[in-house]
């Protein structure tokens, strides 16, 4: 019979037998009572009782990476050789999920013997709203390297929080992710990179570096990952240029991490790293160390000044009456700076440094002569 | 992350599955199966693999589990095993934690650190441990919104309620009043919109939300139309708007084509330069997109974009 027990079978088994018992469990306890162990590890022979061990240590790593918190504990055993022997407990109250009461939302309170056995989290009404649609938005966005793990969080949240009316405020809001066609094959990636990084394990890949037009394969200490202007992005310490560099996941290939010694860390990141360094940044605050940073003056027309207003962009360095305005920028790479203020149509006029000015009226006069050469032709 | 054995899964759900039919009545199958997100064959086959644990446990071993089939109910006896889902996994809180910075981004400042807090908190007394990572290691939350609208207006859609906004149109005089019913909020290469009825159209209409300089929430309610699906406005990483009936073919450079090809299907013209085009887009989306790529890029139609673009390059040279 035991040949038929799966997995899924045993491992929940391993829970049942360990969840409910008030002593911890010695290894022989356990093996004797979880049936896909018993059946070889009873009367087996040496070679048996061996695999069978075996098979318990991959369950225990699988269950603990599964969030189970499986502890050892040494057990007092006068047979043992060292007069110890090893145990496994499962605490009810590290096992099971606190009750979530939604403070003023009504229903029944736990009994005071469930608060003791289990805990309890108090929780406004605006707060449980807030955990679930904070879990509904990453589960719903499909590059999202822990979605799945969102969505499990999601379940067990909402097996209290689900029962408690919280108003009109309960329906899911209708947020949404406008995603690539490609999202399912970036995710792929995207979790393997991910994995890279909580595990501190080196990947290798094969990288599109468009700014050269280069393919390089690259050897990268992940340090974090950012979902930025609809695009996941890999930070890390690149080999090849011995330096923290930001890249494209979309402009790799499947990469690869280092699979020797799993549970050991390949690096450390380095405690000044900070992700703050790339995100929330404009292309043109984007540069590396080599670029020198110029101070643009930029006087934006109304209404396009309520806009920067609104938005924080740049440094206000004077209002005027007409409701115009003139905003600093620091500018590390100005061909995106200036492409952007071509875009902002005028509205918004460069006032200096002179060298950008004139890299402005370039890049405009380039524009032009695109369309003129184009009218030619047509 | 990368997939889990399917026996993982599979055991995930289970532990929540049993907890949810151990309480008060049970539960129908169709009630467990939308808790988990799943379909009913699946919570079938996963109670069938609990309760075949009887055929190979010794004698009474498997009744600590017992599991009662009524019609299309499911109810659960585990003596007290499992009848609450295990606490949040390192990962699983993270996940949390994530989500949480991510909507805390679009609230104003000062409205951040309670979401935080609650963040905090469900991780320390929530989770079956510390997290898993550092959260500020993924960044989710690049376009905040220091004036909190992003919030206002996903409150407002949640609760169904009619908004009041000032509102800066591309290319318009100054900023307008009008009403706005959020049927959803949406982001779109890092931009986040709202679609909803426009009171001063009379229409479903695409907002950008960096454009709305104020909001406030009324008493009034509103509907969303049956019919309404927000996943129609959006397509491959864009949101679409239908105001403007317009298609731009535009051309890329050779030297900018292999980023235009990252984004989705594309024309290849001979000199290795590529063409898409953009149906019901704005024209004024379109100049600011265009100019954006400075002469690597060239509206090729309509002819009077054309213009636009050209006439608005001009008057960088005057």
């Amino acid at each position: 019979m035991a040949d038929r027990i799966d997995k899924t079978q045993r491992l929940l088994d391993v829970i049942a037998y360990l969840v409910g018992r008030r002593q911890p469990a010695t290894v022989e306890e356990l093996l004797e009572a979880v049936p896909a162990y018993a059946g070889k590890w009873v009367g087996g022979d040496e070679t048996a009782r061996a695999s069978v061990r075996r098979m318990f240590e991959r369950d225990k790593d699988e269950l603990r990476d599964a969030g189970i918190p499986l502890e050892t504990v040494p057990l007092h055993d006068a047979e043992a050789p060292a007069g110890v022997t090893e145990g496994y407990r499962l605490r009810t109250r590290d096992f099971f999920l606190p009750y979530l009461r939604v403070i003023g939302a009504g229903g029944p309170p736990p009994s005071a013997r469930e608060r003791a056995r289990h805990g309890m989290v108090e929780l406004a009404a605006d707060e449980a709203v807030a955990a679930r649609e904070a879990l509904r938005q990453v589960a719903d966005l499909t590059s999202f390297p822990l979605r799945r793990e969102a969505r499990q969080a999601l379940r067990k949240l909402s097996f209290d929080l689900a029962a408690v009316p919280l108003g009109d405020a309960a329906t899911g809001a209708p947020v949404l992710f406008a995603e690539r066609e490609e999202a399912d094959a970036i995710r792929d990636r995207v979790e393997t990179l991910s994995e890279a990084l909580i595990a501190r394990k080196r990947v290798r890949f094969r990288y599109h570096g468009i700014r050269r037009g280069e393919t390089t394969d690259r050897d990268v200490a992940p340090y974090g990952m950012m979902f930025q202007h609809g695009n996941w992005y890999l930070a890390g310490h690149d080999a090849l240029r011995d330096d923290v560099r930001l890249f494209r996941v979309a402009r790799m290939e499947t990469p690869v991490p280092n699979r020797a010694s799993p549970k050991s860390a390949d690096y450390e990141i380095p405690g000044g790293f900070t992700l703050d360094a790339f995100r929330g940044r404009e292309a043109w605050e984007l540069g590396t160390d080599d670029d020198e940073a110029l101070e643009a003056r930029v006087r934006f027309a109304f209404p396009l000044s309520l806009w920067t207003e609104r938005n924080g962009l740049g440094t206000l360095e004077e209002g005027g009456a007409d409701g115009t305005q003139v905003r600093s920028f620091r500018v590390t790479q100005t061909q995106p700076f200036l492409r952007w203020l071509l875009g902002l149509g005028g509205e918004a006029m460069l006032e200096g440094p002179p060298e950008l000015v004139a890299g402005l009226r370039e890049l405009a006069r380039d524009v032009v002569a695109v369309y003129e050469a184009g009218a030619a032709h047509g | 992350m990368a997939e889990p054995p399917r026996a993982r899964g599979q055991l995930e759900r289970i532990l929540v599955l049993l907890p949810l039919a151990a309480r008060g009545g049970g539960i129908s199958l169709e009630a467990a199966a939308a808790a988990l997100d799943v379909d009913v064959d699946t919570v079938r086959r996963d109670l069938t693999s609990v309760s075949d644990r009887v055929f190979y446990h010794p004698t009474g071993g498997a009744d600590e589990i017992q599991i009662f089939l009524e019609g299309d109910r499911v109810r659960v006896w585990s003596g007290g095993k499992f009848d609450r889902p295990p606490r949040l996994t390192p990962r699983e809180a993270l996940a949390l934690s994530l989500g949480l910075r991510a909507l805390a981004s679009g609230r104003a400042p000062d409205d951040r650190p309670p979401l935080l807090d609650l963040a905090r908190r469900l991780e320390q007394e929530a989770a079956s441990g510390p997290l898993a990572e550092e959260p500020g290691r993924f960044g989710l939350d690049d376009e905040g919104d220091d004036l909190g609208l992003r919030s206002l207006l996903e409150e407002a859609a949640r609760r169904g309620r009619r908004c009041r906004i000032r509102y800066l149109s591309a290319g318009g005089d100054g900023p307008t009043e009008r009403t706005l019913d959020p049927y959803a909020v949406a982001c779109a290469e890092g931009k986040w919109y709202a679609i909803g009825w426009c009171g001063a159209r009379a229409d479903v209409r695409v907002f950008r939300v960096d454009r709305i300089l104020a909001a406030e929430m009324e008493e009034e309610r509103f509907e969303m139309p049956s019919d309404f699906d927000p996943a129609d406005w959006l397509r491959d990483g864009h949101v679409f708007r239908s105001d403007v009936d317009l298609t731009a073919r535009v051309r890329y450079s050779a030297r900018i084509a292999p980023w235009i090809r990252e984004h989705g299907p594309c024309e290849r013209l001979g000199d290795g330069a590529v063409a898409v085009e953009y149906p019901a887009a704005d024209p004024a989306w379109v100049v600011r997109h265009v100019l954006g790529y400075g002469p690597d890029a060239e509206v090729l139609e309509p002819e009077p974009l054309r213009e636009t673009v050209k006439e608005t390059a001009r008057r960088f040279l005057a």
